[in-house]
């Protein structure tokens, strides 16, 4: 049996079968709740008195907007124009874009060095990082409300309440996240090619450019994203945090008590095809110039 | 690729040690960081927890354990076993579901892995809360799902939401990518010949899945199940949403002190009694990476 | 003005101040020329916290007094601000009120939104806030008038405050009506399928005593929150809601967990929905909230909305100022302004809670103000009584008794 080649290729085949079904399940169910959100964004207050437009309706006479009550497409209008929900989007996102370019260079720096430092050095500062991951985020939240306002009322260099505070109190999380993913790819990746790069005079700039980087990519653009995700959606920090700035998981939380709109499904709408626009464009242009798949990953080794 | 093949075994008498290094200073600006914007935090929680209360939102600053003497009450105990347990199912549901879909990723697909990637991340792009009301939605007793599985007859009584089964999907619905990417890129350093090989020796393929691909994409997979366990358990927000309340989580005890009784002391008190508890899962992980790191290196 | 009232300086109470810079001195001489600025001021922010730590100081809650109460008449003939910073739940203002404000007064409106009082709470006694007008319950006010976190409103600058009924101005949570304009208020009252329950309960109690029996048959829900549940509890129970008698906590707290299996959510936010969709059988709700459902279920009937006859809970939501707003003039003119009857009246309209202003009120429409789950009739109200957090111990009772319900 191992000596022939087919019944090996149509094993994998059958495995890449059953493989591929399930992964399409699961992206089916992972977008079955967005679909919900897209489909709502066009849905009517219960109901809309004579004449008026359905988006001109007080949310306090809403009615019921989780089930279907007829489509209209004025909500774009009303999110596009609301006074706060567009600008609380921008903030969200150049806070995430921020945090998660920082926490990447921290986090991946500290990868690198971390992953064949001597063990004493480097348990305890395993122990920091988990412990960044294991403190409950409301109790973290308040505690650096406190220590933010107790820092700039003592030493003026930290900044007020505000953008700032949010985005430093987000890196600590992110860069944790970018670190532990990093590490978990740099564990036992062997280190024969970094050795022959020291060997042949490379210093670690050129080393990492040439050598570790490109193998550690897909690490480090898998935590660049998911610190970006985290920071974008995250709610529970920046509620305390903020001051007076807001962002747009704290615009949609606050809207809770009196009835979220399908304005907010909109706009989530809006966001979801602008981002999804912009990766399918990313992907033509990688694949006009004849790039490579930006993971660097190798050709499967399959024949 | 290719080059790491055809490395030849390099032992240079000029090796600084058993292995050449970054320097060790490039972990200063994150340690510092962490020393700043973590430690003074935490500092001021530690305080809160051996202080007392003086009244709304102010503390007493002294020693006292009496915080965690009055944790030691067989109705925190009973919170932190169902926690345990519901992040635990949360968990093992996270990593039946994602495990496979990295695995597909990274071995079958060859052109478009970062956009499989970011597909699995775009969803969570919306908010969080918006979301989940939609899962209500497809959870509705009353709503085209349910009528569906009563229509297929899987189930007579579809009645999952407010219960410990929506609490689980919700969880491990928004847990997913946290669990997905961490393997996935343990799964890209995988030589899939190392397989390919073991299968034409004649192993079955759960075989050389077990004795090869498990253990070599292991510190992926608990780095993701400890990035997902550990937040479950502090959650408060799905509970509340899916489960109808009824679900004390650890997370939601502790807001609850925390927050709506603003007794500072003992909301640090049970957070750091908290910590201490799952800290014992990361030093049993920790403990191992480090065997796993000697190995591989 | 945090630094000056130790007070509010949970962490660093201004005594020890140069305490702390000298341990910030130490700390950089120590770490000598080997230590960089950043490790310095790192361990300098980390020295701070320990020395805060050991400090030994009690910043005390109690007393009240706000700390602008010293001269009689201090904003008096000051100029209005340019700014005014609002924190306030979103959607809980007509978007016409913002804009009449800024064409009259030329002031730039920032809003800040946040989604509990508990929030609310945590930021201002962490302290550092900036925020001109805050919108906390009665149960927050009474905290914060204690804990001196409000300003002393001045009353010359809100002439039209002087329209609201005078039973709302003095408030058990406010007693001195000092600190706070009431901006709408309600009550927590109960609803029921009634075609499933054939009963007619007419209070609290019985309402309790049929959960365990509908719980069996249907979605059943109670308010969340340790301050709603406990309380309740106790009202029906024929307590003080605001007791801190251990054995009148301990008989609530065998109550509710006797009721406990019959209960099948805990939730505020969303049952309206729900209800509104036929889910919930019986269920506690707010009264605006009720009116909702009332009117979504207004085809098939079959909600039966009760104003409990005996007592229950009636709350508000208040005007207040921070001790420490920037803009304090614009604020007033703030509160000035939303009293103005005709603004209340739109007000009204757009969150349907009524407002204790009789000019504004007979200008609503029938629909609203003939209707007694918007303009609850003083014979209910007179009965009904606040839930105030009276003080620490019992709200942790409260909360513990609220965790062991839960998680029954």
């Amino acid at each position: 049996m191992p000596s022939a080649g087919t019944p090996r290729r149509s094993r994998h085949r059958f495995g890449k079968r059953m493989f591929t079904g399930w992964a399409v399940l699961v992206y089916l169910v992972l977008y079955l709740p967005i679909v919900v959100v897209v489909i709502f964004a066009f849905n009517q207050p219960t109901s809309v008195p004579q004449g008026a437009s359905p988006c001109s309706v007080d949310p306090s006479r809403m009615g019921n907007v989780t089930v279907w009550n007829g489509g209209t497409t004025c909500w774009f209008h009303t999110a596009l124009n609301d006074p706060t929900y567009v600008p609380a989007v921008k903030t969200s996102f150049w806070i995430a874009f921020r945090a998660s370019l920082i926490a990447t260079v921290l986090g991946t720096a500290a990868a690198l060095s971390l992953a064949r430092m001597k063990k004493r050095w480097r348990v305890p500062f395993d122990v920091l990082v988990y412990l960044t991951l294991v403190v409950p985020e409301i109790v973290i939240a308040v505690a650096s409300l406190i220590f933010f306002v107790q820092a700039h009322n003592n030493l003026s260099i930290f900044p007020t309440l505000g953008e700032s505070t949010i985005l430093l109190g987000q890196i600590v999380f992110s860069a944790s996240l970018v670190m532990l993913i990093v590490r978990a790819r740099f564990v036992g990746m062997g280190s024969s090619l970094e050795e022959a790069s020291f060997d042949l005079g490379g210093g670690p700039i050129a080393t990492f450019r040439q050598v570790t980087l490109p193998r550690l990519l897909p690490a480090v653009i898998a935590g660049a994203l998911l610190s970006f995700t985290f920071s974008f959606d995250d709610y529970v920090l920046p509620a305390f945090t903020n001051g007076t700035v807001n962002t747009w998981p704290i615009v949609v939380y606050s809207a809770v008590r009196f009835g979220v709109t399908p304005a907010v499904n909109a706009l989530a709408t809006v966001m979801l095809v602008v981002t999804v626009t912009l990766i399918l464009i990313t992907g033509l242009v990688l694949r006009r110039s004849g790039a490579s798949d930006l993971t660097g990953a190798p050709p499967p080794t399959i024949p | 690729m290719t080059s790491e093949t055809i490395q030849p075994p390099k032992r240079s008498p000029r090796r600084r040690s058993f292995a050449p290094r970054y320097p060790g200073w490039l972990t200063a600006p994150s340690l510092i960081y962490y020393m700043i914007f973590f430690l003074g935090p935490l500092a001021i929680l530690v305080v809160f927890s051996v202080a007392t209360q003086a009244g709304f939102g102010s503390v007493s600053y002294t020693f006292s354990t009496s915080q965690f003497k009055a944790l030691n009450d067989p109705l925190y105990i009973k919170v932190f076993r169902q926690t345990m347990l519901m992040a635990a199912g949360g968990t093992a549901l996270t990593i039946a579901i994602g495990y496979p879909v990295a695995y597909w990723m990274s071995r079958y697909l060859t052109r478009y892995k970062t956009l499989a990637l970011l597909l699995v991340i775009v969803p969570f792009w919306t908010s969080f809360l918006i979301r989940t009301y939609a899962l209500k939605i497809i959870l509705d007793p009353q709503g085209y799902l349910a009528h569906f599985v009563e229509w297929t007859g899987i189930s007579s009584q579809f009645n999952v939401l407010y219960t410990g089964k929506a609490v689980a999907i919700g969880l491990a619905y928004n847990y997913l990518p946290l669990l997905i990417l961490p393997v996935y890129a343990s799964l890209e350093r995988m030589d899939w010949k190392l397989v390919e090989a073991a299968t034409d020796l004649g192993a079955s393929p759960f075989k050389a899945f077990r004795q090869i691909t498990l253990p070599l994409t292991l510190p992926g997979l608990i780095t993701g199940a400890l990035l997902v366990f550990i937040p479950m358990c502090g959650e408060y927000v799905i509970p509340q949403l899916l489960g109808g309340g009824q679900f004390a989580f650890v997370g939601t005890v502790i807001g609850s002190n925390f927050l709506g009784a603003q007794n500072w002391p003992f909301g640090s008190a049970m957070a750091i009694a908290f910590m201490v508890l799952l800290s014992i899962f990361v030093v049993i992980y920790i403990a191992f990476a480090t065997r796993e790191e000697q190995f591989g290196a | 003005m945090i630094e000056h009232d130790p007070k509010l300086n949970v962490l660093a109470p201004i005594e020890i101040r140069p305490r702390l810079d000298r341990l910030e001195r130490l700390v950089r001489r120590s770490g000598g020329g080997r230590m960089t600025r950043a490790e310095a001021l790192g361990l300098a922010g980390l020295a701070l916290l320990a020395a805060a730590g050991c400090g030994g100081k009690t910043s005390t809650g109690g007393g009240g007094g706000a700390s602008s109460s010293g001269a009689a008449d201090p904003l008096a003939g000051k100029p209005i601000e340019s700014n005014l910073v609002i924190y306030n739940w979103s959607q809980y203002d007509d978007p016409s009120t913002y804009k009449s404000f800024k064409t009259q007064n030329h002031v730039a409106i920032k809003e800040t939104y946040y989604s509990s009082n508990d929030e609310l709470l945590a930021k201002l006694q962490a302290g550092g806030t900036g925020y001109d007008i805050i919108v906390p319950s009665q149960n927050a006010v009474g905290e914060l008038v204690q804990l001196g976190s409000l300003m002393k409103l001045d009353k010359a600058l809100i002439p039209n405050a002087s329209a609201v009924e005078s039973s709302w101005v003095k408030t058990a949570y406010d007693p001195t009506g000092d600190y706070k304009v009431v901006k709408d208020f309600g009550v927590t009252m109960f609803f029921y399928n009634n075609t499933i329950v054939t009963e007619k309960p007419t209070t609290m109690k019985q309402f309790y005593d049929l959960l365990p029996k509908y719980g069996r048959v249907g979605r059943t829900n109670l308010m969340d929150g340790a301050e709603e549940v406990v309380p309740l509890a106790l009202m029906a129970l024929g307590y003080d809601p605001n007791t801190g008698d251990p054995a009148e906590l301990d008989k609530a707290k065998n109550f509710l967990l006797s009721i406990r299996s019959g209960v099948t959510t805990i939730d505020s936010s969303n049952y309206i929905n729900d209800a509104s969709a036929g889910k919930i059988i019986l269920g506690q709700g707010w009264n605006g909230d009720v009116r909702r459902i009332i009117s979504a279920r207004k085809k098939q009937g079959d909600i039966t909305a009760v104003l409990p006859q005996d007592t229950s809970e009636k709350w508000a939501d208040n005007w207040c100022i921070p001790a420490t707003a920037p803009d304090p003039v614009a604020a007033h003119a703030w509160i000035n302004h939303l009293c103005d009857p005709a603004v209340a009246v739109t007000e009204m309209e757009y969150h349907n809670y009524p407002i204790p202003i009789q000019a504004a009120l007979d200008q609503t429409p029938a629909e609203l103000k003939n209707d007694p789950l918007f303009n609850v009739p003083t014979s209910y109200t007179d009965h009904y009584k606040f839930i105030l957090n009276p003080s620490q111990e019992i709200v942790n009772a409260r909360t513990q008794i609220y965790t062991a319900f839960q998680s029954a």
